[in-house]
């Protein structure tokens, strides 16, 4: 269902190639680095259809709508998806929740809006099955705190291989595996010890996992924008080179990552896969991602008086989302200081665009075999501000006491 | 590569063969044999909207959460911007700048501005009218404004639209005593003002607004005085602000008989689909009403039934579409009901309001549609009867209001045949029987 393929490679650097043929007669191929689409329940944050992909699709925002699955007994079909989506059925959204505490032998707690949900093996096979996705990340351990040792991080790591094996066999007993069933993104945990690290890979490898997908590096309590790469690199570096030196390649997922310069440094370590939440992100906080720094920022604050005399220009002359070609600057800024909902939508556009860009050039360089550096130089000061730092779009609540008026 | 081009040039088709002295050319196709409901294609600058027509708001300048592509698809010809907001900001200089509002939001068909009147009273703390105009305190920051008609004429030629409002001295309808005639006749000396000051008379028409509250004497006043000026059409103000509905509709009515047959008559803020059927009967063209747009953000949909509170528990996990007979893209892209539910539900995702704005949308501009075929076809009586049978599945829930209403103009809901049309006054005198 899925193959992995390397096609060139600068330092520890690839592009990849990775085709799903889950979906009847559409088989989707992706190129790596590449990002994974991030949605909420089926749906692009802002926009009706995101372009075509892999979806990321968190469990945890489902289990409060059991009923409703089992109901449709199609995730697909409830959601309207295009059959050009493929589907990456992971644990929780990185962007929004963060993994709570609530780890036992018999099930993970994720975090839902109602509270934490108990996510047993058995219910995630179940899931498996109603979803069909080509993709899946079996359930597993990726709790860490600050301060947690070498022995939490072993407990981590055994339970999740635990996890990892009863879930193939309950998908088996389901007859949910085999050549129809989904490839296996299995969770590389180990908290911050390289030991830990090294063993959980080396144990994965012998299960002949398809995938890996990196966690249990951001502590719970800290945000999105808070966590960078440089966090974590050193416990990784061991069990990278051991990585490298695998056959067949497999698919290396780390989500969470959204400052550019993070996406860049971790590609150059041989990562191929990451979540694409910074549009999503940034427009939420009314920020635009520009082609190029402007006083030497990367980011427009477009809900800004200011702007509102820029008639004759668009957010980004040196983009052709439809936000950049149809509409002006002054336009966007407007909507966004009156807080309605179409700023959303374009901004997430041009964002998107702006993401897709990005990666294009990420690719580019690794195939001209250019060292990354420049790269990560040229986005060193894309650094995602904190929320306080700037004054969001308005959420649904203050936009409907807006309307009042 | 520079894509972006400043000041995007729309289609504006000229009133070429227009011999009045303004942009308008209303022709009547079709006229109910027993109403006085009509259908007639209404020609303006940035397109030709066929009537009885159905106006989304887009206060601001744009629909919520609708682009303007989505909304030309719904088949949305006009829909309205509100001067008062747009005024405020961003303002008529930087509109004028941007081709208008038509240039700045990118919608190619036409436009209706509202005179700011109406939100000037309704939304500002302290509001002082005199002859002049209308001192307020802005909403925004708090600083003190003026609006005069003069003023708000400059801010709607800065926005464009192809249909203007006089600035009216706005009453609540709950007004009474002199203050509402001193209204009526300041508004009858504002509209003139507002025609001296209309800056673009051939691209942009301007319509005077009939006022006098609920008392008829006054409004026959305000009614004959505006009928005597030489406008593109006529509305209807004063009449969206919860009076009783036995009053509603003969005022309604009493416009309607006395205003030029041949010119549009637009019912301003009105209203709910049942409103809008009974107001087409008596001789209403044109509407306008956030209804659609609201209800669809409190997750509530319009169906030809009534409406479906899509929130509420029972639709948790109903796979149907919202109504299986629409044809707007929600319905026919297969999205269930308990599915929007979830993404209504999901704080930060915007497909779920997007989707029901379009539906709600749609079934508005639905409803205007079947009315005007069943004009074309001669059949608008019966479409009227089918329209109360949907809505009310027992005959004794029929709103009394909207049962004599069609009374006064021919239609009998209860008997199923139409009826010798019957005189009736304000007051509740006349043929019409009134409880």
């Amino acid at each position: 269902i899925m193959r992995f393929t390397v096609s060139a490679s600068s330092g520890r650097a690839r592009l990849g190639h990775l085709a799903l043929s889950g979906g009847p007669d559409h088989p989707v191929a992706m190129a790596t680095p590449g990002y994974l689409i991030y949605n909420r329940c089926g749906s692009d944050p802002h926009l009706p259809q995101s372009p075509a992909g892999i979806l990321l699709t968190p469990l945890n925002h489902w289990l409060d709508k059991l009923a409703l699955l089992r109901q449709a007994g199609n995730l697909r079909q409830l959601c309207r998806l295009r059959p050009d989506r493929q589907l990456l059925l992971s644990l929780t959204d990185h962007l929004d929740y963060y993994p709570t505490p609530g780890v036992t032998a018999q099930h993970v707690g994720l975090p839902t809006r109602s509270g934490k949900a108990p996510l047993t093996v058995e219910l995630q096979a179940e899931l498996t099955l109603l979803t069909s996705p080509e993709l899946v990340q079996p359930l597993a351990d990726c709790e860490i705190r600050e301060g947690d040792g070498r022995k939490r991080a072993r407990k981590s790591v055994d339970r999740s291989l635990a996890f990892y094996d009863r879930f193939t066999t309950a998908l088996e007993q389901q007859g949910g595996l085999g050549g129809g069933g989904p490839a296996l993104m299995a969770s590389w945990v180990g908290g911050y010890s390289a030991e830990e690290r090294l063993r959980c890979l080396r144990e994965l490898e012998s299960r002949g996992a398809d995938g890996l997908v990196v966690e249990g590096f951001r502590y719970y309590n800290q945000p999105v924008e808070d966590f960078r790469l440089a966090q974590c690199e050193s416990v990784l570096t061991e069990a990278l080179q051991q990585q490298q030196r695998s056959q067949p390649p497999r698919p290396l997922y780390f989500p969470g990552l959204v400052h550019p310069a993070d996406i860049i440094r971790a590609a150059e370590l041989g990562f191929d896969l990451f979540d694409g939440s910074l549009p999503a992100l940034l427009t939420r906080r009314g920020l635009a991602w520009l082609t190029s720094a402007t006083g030497g920022s990367w980011w427009l604050h477009v809900g800004d008086v200011e702007l509102l005399t820029a008639t004759d220009r668009p957010l980004d002359p040196g983009c052709c989302c439809r936000c950049c070609r149809q509409f002006s600057l002054s336009y966007l800024a407007h909507l966004s200081l009156s807080n309605e909902i179409l700023a959303s939508i374009l901004l997430m556009e041009h964002n998107s665009a702006r993401l897709a860009a990005f990666f294009n050039e990420l690719r580019s360089a690794i195939e001209s075999a250019e060292s990354l550096g420049g790269l990560a130089t040229k986005y060193a000061a894309a650094v995602v501000p904190p929320t306080a730092a700037v004054a969001p779009l308005a959420n649904d609540q203050a936009r409907l006491k807006d309307d009042e008026a | 590569e520079v894509l972006y081009l400043p000041r995007p040039s729309l289609i504006c088709m000229s009133m070429a063969t227009s011999n009045a002295a303004y942009p308008l050319k209303f022709n009547i196709i079709s006229k109910c044999g027993t109403t006085a409901a009509r259908t007639a294609k209404m020609q303006l600058p940035h397109a030709t909207v066929d009537t009885p027509v159905f106006m989304p708001v887009g206060t601001k300048g744009s629909l919520k959460a609708l682009t303007t592509d989505e909304l030309s698809k719904l088949g949305c010809r006009i829909m309205l911007g509100n001067t008062y907001h747009l005024g405020c900001r961003p303002g008529p200089e930087i509109l004028s700048a941007s081709g208008g509002l038509h240039g700045y939001m990118h919608w190619p068909h036409a436009l209706l501005t509202d005179s700011g009147g109406f939100q000037m009273v309704s939304l500002s703390k302290l509001c002082n009218i005199d002859e002049g105009g209308v001192t307020f305190t802005s909403p925004y920051d708090g600083t003190e404004l003026r609006l005069t008609p003069e003023e708000s004429i400059r801010i709607q030629n800065g926005i464009g639209a192809d249909i203007m409002m006089q600035l009216d001295d706005v009453v609540h309808s709950s007004t009474t005593g002199p203050r509402v005639k001193e209204a009526m006749e300041r508004s009858i000396r504002w509209l003139d003002r507002c025609l001296a000051a209309n800056a673009r008379p051939t691209q942009q028409c301007l319509f005077p607004i009939v006022q006098g509250g609920l008392d008829s004497d006054l409004r026959i006043q305000s009614l004959d005085a505006l009928a005597s000026r030489d406008v593109a059409g006529f509305a209807i103000g004063g009449l969206s602000g919860g009076e009783a509905k036995s009053t509603f509709w003969r005022i309604v009515k009493l416009c309607t008989e006395r205003l030029p047959a041949g010119k549009p008559r637009y019912l301003m803020g009105v209203g709910l689909p049942l409103d809008l059927v009974v107001c087409v009967a008596l001789g209403v063209d044109m509407f306008d009403c956030v209804l659609p747009t609201r209800t669809a953000r409190f997750g509530v949909a319009l169906v030809p039934e009534g409406q479906l509170q899509l929130k509420k528990r029972q639709f948790e996990t109903d796979l149907r579409p919202i109504d299986d007979r629409c044809s707007c893209p929600c319905c026919t892209g297969g999205y269930s009901r308990a599915y929007l539910a979830t993404l209504l539900k999901e704080d930060g995702v915007t497909l779920g309001c997007s989707l029901l704005t379009a539906h709600n949308v749609a079934y508005m501009l639905n409803l205007m549609s079947e009315m005007r075929q069943s004009l074309v076809d001669g059949k608008f009586s019966e479409f009227v009867r089918q329209f109360f049978r949907l809505q009310y599945p027992n005959p004794t829930d029929y709103p009394e209001w909207a049962v004599e209403a069609l009374k006064s103009v021919g239609v009998s809901l209860l008997s199923g045949e139409d009826v010798k049309k019957s005189s009736c006054n304000v007051d509740g005198s006349g043929d019409v029987e009134v409880k």
